[in-house]
Formats: C-alpha cells, sequence, structure tokens
C-alpha cells in the first residue's frame, strides 16, 4: 500500500491484520528482484515488525496480535495506492495499471479514500480479484466480452 | 419547480456499443455534473451515472438511444454526453 502520508496506510494494514492477514513491513520496505523475476519484499532490520499508528504511538505487532500476524518477506503481487478522490478512477477494471519496479510490471490498484469507507475491506477485495485474475479468471474482461459479444450480435443495419 | 429535461436522441456509432469502456467513460462524464441523467432504450431507462445499468440497456452498434438530462448543469452535461456519441468514444 502506498499513499501520502496521513490517508490511512497504517490505520489499515492494522484492519487487516485484524482481519487475519500478515504484517511484512511498515513505511520502509527493502526489495530485490528475484532470480524468477518477482519482487521479493521485507522489512528493514532495526524497525521490522513495529507500526506507527497515529495518537497511540509505535505500537509491536506480533507482542500485540500473535505471531501468525507477521512475516519475515513476501513477493510483491500488487500495491494499492490509497488517493484523494479525483473523480477519474477506473470504474470496470478492463483496462488496470501496471507499475514497473526493477524491470518488473507490478499490477497497481488507485483506491479512493473516503471516510466512511472501510478501506481495509476494499483492499482486501482488490488483492483478492487480483490473485483471481492471475488463477485466468479476470472477471471485468470477462464480462465485456459477453457484452461484446451480445452487442455485436444486435448490430443495427443502416438502410 | 422541476425543469424540463433536455432530451436528445443519440446514435451508437462505435464498432461494438456500449460495453465497458463507453459505459465508463459514459459515467465519468455524467459523474462530473450535478443533473441527473438518463439513457433509454426499449423501454428500460438507467441512470448515466451507472456502470452496471449502461451494460444492460444493451446499446448495439446502430442502435439509437434517448437521452434526457435534468438539473442546473443539464445543457452543459448533455454537451459532453454527444461529444462521445459523435466520437464514437475515441474508439475504432
Amino acid at each position: 500500500m502506498r499513499g501520502d502520508p496521513g490517508i490511512g496506510k497504517s490505520e489499515t494494514a492494522l484492519a487487516l491484520i485484524e482481519r487475519g492477514y500478515s504484517l511484512v513491513s511498515d513505511d520502509v520496505t527493502e526489495i530485490r528482484r528475484t532470480s524468477r523475476g518477482r519482487i521479493l519484499c521485507w522489512a528493514n532490520e532495526v524497525t521490522r515488525f513495529h507500526m506507527e499508528i497515529r495518537g497511540i504511538g509505535i505500537i509491536h505487532v506480533p507482542s500485540l496480535f500473535g505471531i501468525a500476524s507477521i512475516r519475515r518477506q513476501t513477493e510483491l503481487d500488487v500495491v494499492v495506492d490509497l488517493k484523494q478522490p479525483s473523480g477519474d478512477e477506473d470504474r470496470t477494471g478492463v483496462h488496470p495499471e501496471t507499475l514497473d519496479l526493477m524491470g518488473v510490471k507490478i499490477p497497481c490498484i488507485r483506491l479512493p479514500v473516503r471516510s466512511g469507507r472501510d478501506m481495509a475491506n476494499i483492499v482486501e477485495v482488490a488483492a483478492l480479484n487480483q490473485k483471481l485474475k492471475e488463477l485466468g479468471h479476470d472477471a471485468a474482461k470477462e464480462l465485456d466480452d459477453k457484452i461484446i459479444n451480445r452487442l455485436t450480435k444486435g448490430r443495427v443495419q443502416d438502410g | 419547480m422541476a425543469e424540463q429535461a433536455i432530451v436528445k436522441k443519440l446514435k451508437v456509432t462505435n464498432e461494438y456499443g456500449i460495453h465497458a469502456r463507453p459505459a465508463a467513460l459514459l459515467v465519468k462524464a455524467a459523474g462530473k455534473y450535478a443533473c441527473d441523467i438518463f439513457i433509454e432504450k426499449d423501454g428500460n431507462k438507467v441512470s448515466c451515472k451507472s456502470i452496471m445499468g449502461l451494460m444492460t440497456i444493451e446499446g448495439y452498434p446502430g442502435s439509437t438511444i434517448r437521452v434526457s438530462a435534468s438539473g442546473t448543469d443539464a445543457r452543459e452535461a448533455m454537451a459532453e454526453i454527444e461529444e462521445l456519441f459523435a466520437n464514437k468514444f475515441y474508439e475504432d
């Protein structure tokens, strides 16, 4: 997750941890490109598994949530950008954006943040949907193909 | 007092009709305005601010649909919608 300071990355991460997901790092993430062309991420050794939550300060995640709430490293599958609403968001997901990290293309999802929106829920759905796409099931594209097929069959000829 | 709605009949001229991409463009354009905009075809009327709605109206290539806009900025909204139709949703 990326985003401007104060947009709610850490709070969203915390809510995801409470849902059973695990933290790799907060704020500073070290990455390298693997020989398989993937991006591997891990935390800075000194600060790892700590998070800063506004109003509370620094917390140690595994002490609060248990050892299952952290992992030492992970491969990067998707980047989620938390953004102020611009009105220019992707509405269908048919043409997803990507990001170049050390020559590796990573799917990048821009999520508009509004007060009252459950961002953890939405980030979770974004990540699950991305996983589904990687398994070959792209719901947005499949629906669009189905509609194009129907529309083309119903084409109205001139004259 | 309700304002008189602006109504136009517009022809779908792009290759594939109103599928996801044109629907998204329509929703983005309509979303910029405060007025109500509806798209109507064969007795089916949907909001121009709903992607899922627009994908159900069977906007076949070559077909004609009815667009109505009512509200303070209806004129500007209609102009932008018309431009999308006239430019084939910038496809083809």
